[in-house]
């Protein structure tokens, strides 16, 4: 049985943060686990920061993590990882996209934005465990930079700690992305996947 | 086709349901005829749902013009007999308001469900209302659920209620209900058939009468009484106790499910918990009954100490000496919302001993380094935003007539471009509520001050309430400009029509209203249409308003640039031609479109977001930027 199990994704708007969490969310629906999913969805579309948190598992009431509980976290931008770090912890798995998205800030030359190399390092000081790679690259060489989101998806299904088979994970996916999109989201899973295989290879 | 809808789906099904969802779920299980809202976070995704499907349940739903109008059309349904939702922002009530206070002493005859939705934060709203007060004001009932499966139950039920009491139920909810999704068990659909017919009684209807008026007040009151015992008895509210302990917690919407979840974690035993789902009326005896056996009780709630200030009456009453932890005595805050954290360290004031242990000092550094280096996200203005192109002009016209930025105020309003706060165009100077710009603009004429005032507001907006004002400029002759940022659609929700759009909440296509016939039929002596995609045609449109002496309306007309990508009527990417970009960066300093990436030495256009709406060309001082592939 699962008790207790906390998956945080930290995303610019746009990215298909929230069809992640969805489709996690939907996939753990199928298991028959409880599921709670609290989102942030203000004006998503539109370039903000955006975070959802996916917690599943029989104790679970809240629809926030509490700090420092995080299981995994998903962060589908360097900066907007390191945002997400107060869930962060020892036992955490963070997958993080070293792709920047520069806020308008810093293209004004208002702020900074910090070195990539510098983010990783940090999360590498808070989090158990990071994975961390250009998935933006990786969605290109699927087809289309805007399934960065599968990508990660397929990376995570990899590490075989979501408590959902990958069949069920990859079938959700397919439901929920626009039709005449599956293969190319499907390969993005699978490339997504290889990132991991490679390493232990 | 049902299939294809999971909100649709058969009793017992469990689907992952957003609360809002849920209680569109709720409205079909109640069987209901008509819906209506003006869309607004964290409400919009009820009626959305509900409109989807509103053609296989064979049911009326729209988006009205305003909460007011919405609240009205709701009411005349149900006073034929059937059920009737309506839903709105926090805000959206105190527009609405005037229409309500009368509906308390009709009444009603089919069931009528309010969803107000709260937004403790706040996420997206401008004030933190707690409009649980608002029960005190109307003397209605009010219900509180705390997750999506409750509010879906909590929505069937509350029709239910209201039509035992002949009254409108409000079911409040807030931000993290209605944004939360969760695994929800599917109800019964009711089959509501009745005959919609309205009887004449004016004694009910009829406000006119100050003697039918201090009856039907007489007869909400007795109405209230009922809704005591009914609220009594609601499943709802739930006592967890074993009989003998001396601590305990009274809890509401959101705050129960952190209490619950710390409550297993730590393996709490000696606690009492009551939750509460009935808001108007309390359950009084249910709480009174906690209050005669405990010494100590902490009351979680977010906002304002609705349920304190009752709980510390009915301990007065009840004459026992039982310590109260809550808002008045700075145990949890009364701003902001709540999260497990705040609930934990409540309950260990409760306790008094520490659960689990805290962060560490090194760890609390690290953090403070990861704050002190990251750069602010707030959402800005999109790719090809059309709103971008016209605060750009404005700016530009401003200054052509000689005058300084800086001493003439821009008004904005409520919708996507109020983002044209930040910089680099930090445009609008305020923006309060639906349609004000336009009726403060005018005040600032009639002050006897100098400035030129000038109003933007959205298409939307102004047809929810910037029409009003505008009359009353024109009869009184302010000397004023007013700037329509019509994108057609109501962005900022996520793309409802409104009655500029050219179509319904459900699909129909009818005639767009034009916000420059309701200038011209208003009387107001100035009006054009502009393409803000032309820039310097709006540039010299908005200095001919500004010119002219009295009101003066410029329709600036261009669809949402959003809704252009996704009808495919984008044209190709813009690109810098690297040779000619000096690297003065002009483009990012007048745009601070997110397209437009500043790599150092010069602009390069992400391709991937840029829409091609070309205002960067136009403001490019060396033609360094051009539209199409890169040669």
């Amino acid at each position: 049985m699962v008790r207790e199990f906390n998956l945080l994704i930290s995303a610019v708007g746009g990215q298909g943060g929230l069809t992640l969490s969805r489709v996690i969310a939907s996939a753990a629906v199928k298991m028959g686990l409880k599921v709670r999913v609290g989102e942030t969805l203000g004006m998503s579309q539109r370039g903000g920061a955006v975070v959802s948190f996916v917690r599943m598992g029989e104790d679970v009431y809240s629809p926030l993590i509490p700090v420092g509980e995080a299981d995994i976290l998903i962060g589908m931008e360097p900066i907007e990882a390191l945002r997400a770090a107060k869930y962060v912890g020892s036992k955490t798995v963070t997958i993080v996209n070293t792709r920047p998205i520069k806020p308008v800030p810093v293209n004004l030359g208002l702020e900074e934005y910090p070195s990539v190399g510098k983010v990783i390092e940090l999360l590498r000081e808070i989090s158990g465990v990071v994975i961390d790679f250009d998935a933006y690259e990786v969605a290109r060489n699927a087809g289309s930079s805007r399934v960065v989101n599968s990508v990660m998806l397929g990376t995570l299904t990899a590490l075989k700690i979501l408590p959902i088979p990958r069949e069920t994970v990859l079938e959700t996916l397919l439901e929920n992305v626009p039709k005449g999109t599956e293969e190319i989201n499907e390969i993005a899973f699978e490339l997504g996947e290889s990132k991991i295989k490679e390493k232990h290879r | 086709m049902p299939s294809s809808f999971p909100i649709l789906g058969k009793v017992g099904k469990r689907v992952l349901l957003m609360g809002n969802e849920a209680i569109a779920r709720g409205a079909i299980e109640a069987g209901i005829r008509v819906a209506t809202a003006y869309p607004g976070t964290p409400s919009t995704e009820i009626v959305e749902t509900l409109a989807r499907v509103a053609k296989n349940l064979g049911i009326h739903v729209e988006w009205a013009v305003n909460e007011k109008v919405a609240l009205e059309i709701a009411l005349g349904a149900a006073f034929s007999g059937v059920r009737a939702l309506v839903a709105m922002k926090a805000p959206g009530l105190n527009v609405a308001m005037d229409a309500l206070m009368s509906a308390t002493y009709s009444g009603i005859n089919g069931g009528l469900v309010i969803i107000v939705a709260d937004d403790p934060g706040p996420h997206t709203t401008q004030t933190e209302q707690d409009n649980r007060f608002m029960s005190k004001v109307t003397l209605l009932p009010m219900l509180e659920p705390s997750d999506p499966q409750e509010a879906k139950d909590m929505v069937k039920e509350a029709f239910k209620i209201s039509e035992r009491l002949h009254l409108p139920v409000i079911v409040r909810t807030t931000t993290r209900v209605n944004h939360t999704s969760a695994d929800v068990t599917l109800g019964e659909i009711e089959v509501v058939k009745r005959k919609p017919w309205f009887s004449k009684e004016p004694s009910r209807y009829i406000r006119a009468s100050m003697a039918w008026n201090l009856a039907r007040h007489k007869w909400l009151n007795q109405q209230v009484e009922k809704a005591k015992e009914i609220m009594e008895n609601l499943p709802f509210n739930k006592l967890e106790t074993r009989g003998n302990e001396k601590f305990s917690v009274i809890a509401s919407g959101v705050s129960y499910n952190y209490l619950k979840e710390i409550i297993k974690k730590y393996g709490i035993e000696d606690v009492a918990v009551l939750k509460i789902g009935a808001i108007n009326p309390l359950p009084e005896k249910l709480i009174k009954e906690l209050l005669l056996k405990v010494d100590k009780v902490l009351v979680l709630e977010e906002l304002e100490p609705y349920l304190e200030f009752h709980i510390r009456s009915f301990i007065a009453e009840i004459g026992r000496n039982v310590e109260v932890l809550g808002k008045l005595n700075d145990v949890t805050p009364r701003e902001g919302e709540f999260s497990p954290e705040i609930v934990k360290s409540a309950l260990e004031k409760l306790l008094n001993k520490k659960l689990g242990t805290s962060l560490e000092a090194s760890r609390e550094k690290v953090l403070e380094d990861i704050k002190s280096i990251l750069p602010r996200r707030a959402p800005p203005m999109c790719p090809g935003c059309p709103h971008r192109a016209t605060y750009l002009a404005l700016k530009r016209a401003i200054k052509r007539l000689g005058l300084k930025l800086e001493e003439a105020p821009i008004f904005g309003d409520i919708g996507c471009y109020a983002l044209s706060l930040q910089p680099p165009l930090e445009a609008i100077w305020t923006e309060h509520c639906m349609g004000a710009s336009i009726g403060m603009a005018a005040g600032l004429y009639f002050s006897g001050s100098r400035q030129k005032a000038i109003a933007t507001i959205g298409d939307s907006t102004f047809f929810h309430m910037g029409i009003q004002p505008l009359i009353d400029a024109v009869q009184h002759n302010a000397n004023i400009t007013v700037i329509v940022l019509d994108n057609g659609t109501i962005a900022m929700t996520g793309h409802q029509p409104h009655p500029g759009s050219g179509e319904t909440a459900t699909g129909e296509k009818v005639e767009p209203i034009l916000i420059e016939n309701i200038a011209k039929a208003i009387g107001v002596k100035f009006v054009k249409v502009v393409d803000p995609y032309d820039l310097k045609e709006t540039t010299d449109v908005l200095v001919e308003a500004l010119k002219f002496e009295g009101v003066s309306v410029v329709v600036a007309r261009r669809l949402c640039a959003i809704l252009a990508v996704r009808r495919k009527l984008t044209g190709q990417p813009c690109y810098v031609d690297p040779d000619t970009c000096t690297g003065c960066r002009t483009c990012i300093l007048q745009l601070g479109c997110p397209s437009l990436v500043w790599e150092g030495e010069k602009t390069v256009i992400d391709a991937d977001t840029c829409t091609g709406c070309g205002i960067c060309i136009q403001v490019c001082p060396y033609n360094a930027i051009k539209v199409g592939k890169e040669e």
